[in-house]
């Protein structure tokens, strides 16, 4: 009977044993599982959110590229339509008056004339330089070709220009952008790097068009992509992007500048949109 | 005490549960070693169980109508208690209002982890004193059912099993535990968001 009672038992421990080992197992099973889809459900919210903030940062830059090119191109219409004519006039009327005096003083009013005339001739190529729809008809090479020709005459800076491959249209907003970030990586070299020399190279490959833009300055350490002083560089960068393209910066102190561009320029001739030419959406 | 005031409505709830249940083991020892019958003080345990935990859920979930169904319930179930404790277990362990809890304790708290998964926070969720609340309590309901289907069978068997005590013991003793943590990561947290300020 005593046998029985403590085999009844043994068997009573050994089912509540193996019961609550069970119970334990799927309930920390249960809580682990939790613990995993949680854990995936926030990795999946922390991207969601980041492609959420990177599209409110293009939405941000295309919004400001509207403004800055509405802006260039009411201060281009500006100078064409009023600086260079009010000058033009005054020209003429120097020549008018110039007629009328001694001749050393007709020489000073020639010069000032000459000065004019140059003058004007600057401000039509800034006009140029700034107008979209200047850069749209020109084409991205040719426009390259003035912005060049300009600096060098200036003298600040020897620029050179090569192109490779046969020139196709990428649309017209794509080459815009190119030409905008051609135009900072100019100007920044103007600027900071104390550069003798800058390259820009053009390749126009089969499905790729790659823009280089070199120069030989003081360069600068890559942290300074990240920091608050290089928002010039990383506006480069979020502008490539903006056109489906890559921009990659590559310094080194006394190393100068090395900018890339690559953009797949059959995606581009698929997805160019419509001829506006403040419209980046 | 300093923390009690950084941590939010569920937790000081929670604070003020844990030195409940404190004070609670003390007058059921006392009525236990006078009177030699502590029901009437588990019963009263049962109710005030329920409306502390109720009303930390109330706090701690979003959905209106889950929180209005929680207000509801508390009225109902508290009655229903009452008349437990007053005319159908009157001398005996309160085992009807206890499963009824952990039935409900079991509800809110996968309610809760439906809620965390849909919403979740960017904190590691070991430091989320939420998780180890309603981890706390997941366990303690779920368990309990194991316990009682232990204790009846044994009972019906005739089989006097004493590891059964060492087994409740051991569930509440994880549980004040588990709810332990709940409080310091709970603290934790707001140290760190206040920091972040």
């Amino acid at each position: 009977m005593l046998n029985d009672n403590t085999a009844m038992q043994n068997n009573g421990i050994q089912t509540a044993v193996f019961l609550t080992g069970a119970f334990f197992a799927f309930l920390a099973g249960s809580v682990i599982y939790f613990v995993v889809l949680y854990r995936n459900r926030q990795l999946k919210n922390k991207k969601e959110q980041e492609e959420l903030e990177a599209a409110f940062r293009q939405e941000l830059l295309k919004t400001q590229l509207e403004i800055q090119e509405q802006t260039f191109e009411h201060v281009s219409k500006e100078i064409h339509d009023n600086i260079t004519q009010v000058l033009s006039f005054v020209k003429l009327s120097l020549g008018t008056i110039g007629n009328t005096l001694e001749p050393d003083k007709k020489a000073k009013v020639n010069e000032s004339r000459e000065l004019i005339a140059q003058s004007i001739n600057d401000l039509r190529d800034l006009s140029k330089s700034l107008s979209f729809e200047h850069i749209a008809s020109l084409g991205l090479a040719k426009t390259i070709v003035t912005e060049v020709e300009k600096i060098n005459k200036s003298g600040l800076l020897k620029v050179s220009f090569l192109t490779e491959g046969q020139s196709y249209p990428i649309g017209e907003q794509q080459e815009l952008v190119l030409f905008r970030i051609l135009q900072e990586a100019l100007n920044n070299s103007l600027k900071h790097s104390r550069a003798k020399h800058f390259k820009i190279s053009l390749q126009y490959h089969h499905d790729l068009l790659n823009l280089s833009l070199e120069d030989d300055g003081v360069g600068f350490v890559p942290e300074l992509l990240n920091s608050k002083s290089g928002s010039g560089l990383r506006n480069m960068e979020n502008r490539a992007i903006l056109i489906g393209g890559k921009a990659t910066i590559e310094s080194a102190p006394g190393e100068g500048c090395k900018i890339r561009i690559t953009l797949n320029s059959l995606k581009q001739l698929n997805t160019d949109g419509g001829p506006h030419p403040n419209s980046f959406s | 005490m300093v923390s009690y005031k950084k941590l939010t409505m569920p937790f000081k709830l929670l604070s003020v549960y844990l030195s409940y249940v404190f004070l609670d083991n003390v007058v059921n020892q006392y009525v236990n070693a006078v009177y030699k019958n502590n029901v009437w003080v588990l019963h009263a345990e049962t109710i005030a169980n329920y409306v502390f935990f109720s009303f930390i859920y109330y706090n701690l979930l979003k959905n209106k109508y889950i929180k209005k169904s929680i207000l509801v319930s508390v009225i109902l179930v508290t009655i229903f208690f009452i008349i437990n404790a007053s005319f159908l277990q009157p001398s005996e362990f309160p085992s009807n209002s206890m499963l009824i809890n952990e039935i409900l304790f079991t509800i809110f708290s996968l309610l809760l982890f439906k809620q965390m998964l849909l919403y979740p926070l960017q904190v590691n969720i070991l430091k989320q004193g939420v998780f180890w609340f309603n981890t706390a309590i997941l366990f303690f309901s779920t368990t309990m059912f194991l316990n009682f289907a232990l204790i009846n069978y044994y009972f019906q068997q005739n089989i006097y099993m004493p590891v059964l005590n060492y087994f409740w013991h051991f569930i509440d003793i994880t549980f004040n535990l588990l709810l332990g943590i709940a409080i310091l990561t709970e603290k934790k947290v707001i140290s760190t968001i206040d920091a972040e300020r």
